[in-house]
């Protein structure tokens, strides 16, 4: 009975190899075919940020949510914040849950009714997008801003992961970064979101280009034109900072004079591009 | 598995799979689908039954996802667990094949899977049958995963320590210890040599 008798023509096949190009695509069809997803990519980053959310949420003691978590918010009001501008997307592709009256005690409501209502109403977001009932091209307004809902569901994936994490650093955790499949599509926005805006608030940089390159897992490289007048093809500055530090800068949690970043061309392009990033984060006016 | 340990991404991935979250099994495929496609190419010798291998690991991971158990061992194990079994059918579907064509005086042209799996696995079960495998089940936990891969799944020593995740040195030494356990479990019954 020889242990390796089976094994001879083993050795003559080359140890390295990969799957054929298209196998990828060709793997995740079958089985999507066999078994549908639930949760399509474009909701995904938004599902899984609630998730974890829901997670931190559950282990929440009464000190705990009494505790000032940014911006001098507690949990539970950061909490009702993330309801707020997730029901401003559902009430525009249909998945609006009806607001109890308990729920409508504003910022005296209890915590678990307030996590109560924010849950309900992110699985409701989350199936009614699941479901493909929705036209993910159509435009819809967040915070006065009118964008795709697509974006708009990135946009939520990303303000709930950064204000878990804002509720994790209260409770002395370690930051909970997405992972690099949900990154890549929120960096994409990100950039360029930033870039659409600086041609608005700098027009002075109109028709200029930019080159930002993210490091890390998620990261990526866009040339992009300032909006606003036309563009040359050469790069007239070029951001180089980690994916993450990116999106805590984004996020509004990182001084765009001390973030960790490497640039070359315009100095001042550059400086705009950051502070523009940093004034992203508009936590203090959405809701007061 | 005893060499196990629980990884939280894991459980996370699980989770999502569970959910019916598609972006976790792009995921999966990412992390470990190029491995799992050497495996099976090392098995079957041939790419596009390597592709096939690694179709049905990952269609089998997303149809039923609470099949994986992320506190007996990692998410990569389970699914290279997966890939040999997977290959080692193909391989013997594809073995006993050939052997239908010879006995009907067929001229096989080169094989393009290997036909050396399935005779030791034929004779193990006819032969020894169900004592072998009641003696094998009784072995300790680590010896019998060990045993069983090179015996009834045909792995070579690098094999079975890929499978199990452990060093070669320790998947021979398992082996060896396996074996011995297992011969003086034999004789007791009066089966004293194998074929």
């Amino acid at each position: 009975m020889p242990l390796t008798g089976s094994s001879d023509h083993l050795r003559r096949v080359p140890a390295r190899s990969a799957p054929a190009p298209g196998t990828r695509d060709a793997v995740l069809s079958a089985a999507l075919a066999r078994r549908p997803a639930t949760i399509p990519a474009v909701v995904a980053p938004y599902a899984l940020q609630a998730r974890r959310l829901d997670d931190v949420l559950t282990d929440l003691d009464a000190a705990g949510w009494a505790r000032p978590v940014v911006h001098g918010w507690s949990a539970r009001r950061v909490v009702a914040h993330l309801h707020a501008l997730d029901r401003a997307v559902a009430g525009q592709v249909g998945a609006l849950v009806p607001a109890s009256p308990e729920d409508d005690a504003g910022r005296g409501a209890a915590p678990e009714r307030v996590v109560h209502a924010w849950r309900e109403q992110a699985h409701a977001l989350v199936r009614r997008v699941g479901a493909s009932s929705v036209a993910l091209d159509d435009d819809i307004q967040l915070l006065g801003e009118v964008l795709p809902v697509r974006t708009a569901l990135l946009q939520r994936a990303f303000e709930t992961w950064i204000h878990s994490d804002d509720i994790r650093r209260a409770l002395d955790r370690a930051p909970s970064p997405p992972p690099s499949e949900h990154l890549a599509p929120m960096a994409d926005a990100g950039v360029r979101q930033l870039v659409a805006a600086l041609g608005l608030v700098r027009p002075q940089h109109a028709g200029r280009v930019v080159r930002v390159d993210l490091a890390g897992p998620g990261g990526g490289r866009w040339t992009l034109p300032v909006p606003g007048a036309r563009a040359g093809t050469a790069p007239d500055a070029a951001l180089h900072l980690d994916v993450l530090e990116f999106c805590y800068l984004l996020g509004g949690r990182r001084d765009p004079r001390r973030v960790a970043h490497r640039s070359a061309g315009d100095p001042r392009l550059v400086a705009d591009l950051l502070e523009v990033a940093a004034g992203f984060d508009r936590d203090e006016t959405d809701d007061a | 598995m005893d060499e196990a340990t629980t990884d939280p991404a894991d459980d996370e991935l699980r989770r999502r799979l569970i959910d019916g979250d598609e972006t976790a099994l792009g995921r999966v495929y990412d992390l470990h689908g190029p491995y799992l496609h050497r495996i099976a190419v090392r098995l079957t010798g041939n790419r596009t039954a390597a592709d096939d291998v690694l179709q049905e690991v990952l269609c089998s991971l997303w149809q039923h996802p609470e099949a994986f158990d992320p506190e007996r061992g990692t998410l990569r194990r389970w699914l290279s667990t997966l890939a040999h079994r997977r290959s080692v059918d193909l391989v013997r579907r594809e073995a006993s094949g050939l052997r239908r064509l010879r006995l009907a005086g067929a001229d096989p042209s080169v094989p393009t899977l290997s036909s050396t799996v399935a005779p030791e696995e034929t004779a193990v079960a006819s032969v020894l049958g169900a004592q072998v495998r009641r003696a094998v089940a009784s072995l300790p936990g680590p010896q019998r995963r060990a045993v069983y891969l090179a015996y009834f799944e045909g792995l070579s020593y690098r094999q079975v320590a890929e499978a199990l995740g452990i060093p070669e040195g320790t998947a021979k030494s398992r082996l060896r210890l396996g074996l011995h356990r297992l011969s003086s479990l034999l004789a007791a019954k009066g089966i004293t040599s194998c074929p």
